[in-house]
């Protein structure tokens, strides 16, 4: 595996949390929004990875979504926001993720010190 | 924009596999996205977009088995077995080979079972009878029926017939499915 291969699989692996986090600073997001942010963070999402994501977040109820026609728009937008239960995971993942990173952080100081 | 109506009617095509109720949502919101990109980013923006979103048969594959079917698939439910199974077999020719030999293996085992009920009702009548050039696996009635000669068998040959045909069918729609999945997980592997 090389370098750019783990960085997928770990930007893969974390996109549902930013997805979340961005969603509960935003409040509520239509998909091409979100992917501009995702992206702007450096994540390199693309559409087939984030639709069906949101598809899979909105299906568990973690996500609702609605589709709002805005003025002077030609096409309805999709907007997403976090439901009580994705707001709840967001609040369980933040102290597993900081205590997950710190540790692997650890592990790879040790290594590279040794 | 050509390449835009090119993509969303192949989404569309691809989109059958799809339970009905799921098809148009996914198709709006694929088409209002593309419309976004090309009002906010321009025409250059949606070829980016189109490549984001890859082929439109895999983007409805990740859309719909990565998670879906999978799922459904691990639920070991017969119900969401089924469906997962008649979802792949419209596009996997493996899949249809192994649904229709199962299917065959499913009635035969069926029959099978049939005859071992017939048996316990009708044992005169049940058997396995040769003579007159025939040969009756079953239930053979009337002044013609050949003569019997596997009568007190029968039931022991049907159920383990059946069991057989039963777990055969079962292992080669699971083997199947999981080509196919497997396939779709390399597929969709980063």
């Amino acid at each position: 595996m090389d370098h750019g291969t783990w960085m997928t699989q770990l930007r893969k692996g974390a996109l549902d949390a930013a997805v979340l986090g961005v969603l509960a600073r935003e409040r509520r997001l239509y998909g091409l929004a979100l992917l501009d942010r995702l992206n702007a963070a450096g994540l390199g999402v693309t559409e087939g990875a984030l639709y069906p994501l949101l598809a899979r977040l909105e299906k568990a109820e973690v996500l609702a979504a609605s589709w709002v026609m805005e003025d002077g728009a030609s096409h309805p937008r999709k907007y997403y926001t976090l439901t009580p239960a994705g707001i709840g995971l967001l609040a369980q993942m933040r102290p597993s993720w900081d205590a997950f990173s710190a540790q692997v952080t650890d592990l790879m100081k040790e290594r590279s010190q040794s | 924009m050509t390449a835009m109506k090119a993509y969303l009617g192949d989404l569309k095509e691809a989109l059958e596999v799809l339970p009905e109720g799921e098809r148009e949502p996914a198709f709006r919101e694929v088409e209002a996205h593309l419309h976004e990109v090309l009002a906010q980013h321009g025409e250059e923006a949606v070829a980016t977009a189109l490549d984001g979103f890859g082929p439109a048969q895999l983007y409805v594959a990740s859309l719909a088995e990565a998670h879906e079917l999978s799922r459904s698939y691990a639920s070991r439910r017969l119900g969401h077995m089924l469906f997962t199974v008649f979802v792949f077999a419209a596009r996997s020719a493996t899949l249809t080979l192994a649904a229709t030999v199962a299917f065959v293996l499913a009635i035969t085992a069926i029959g099978l079972a049939g005859v071992a009920v017939a048996d316990i009702i009708a044992p005169q009548a049940t058997g396995l009878f040769t003579g007159d050039g025939r040969v009756v696996y079953g239930v053979a009635s009337g002044a013609d029926a050949p003569v019997e000669h596997l009568g007190r068998w029968i039931i022991l040959i049907s159920a383990i017939g059946s069991a057989l045909s039963f777990w055969a069918a079962f292992k080669v729609v699971q083997a199947g499915v999981s080509m196919r999945l497997s396939t779709l997980n390399r597929r969709l592997a980063p």
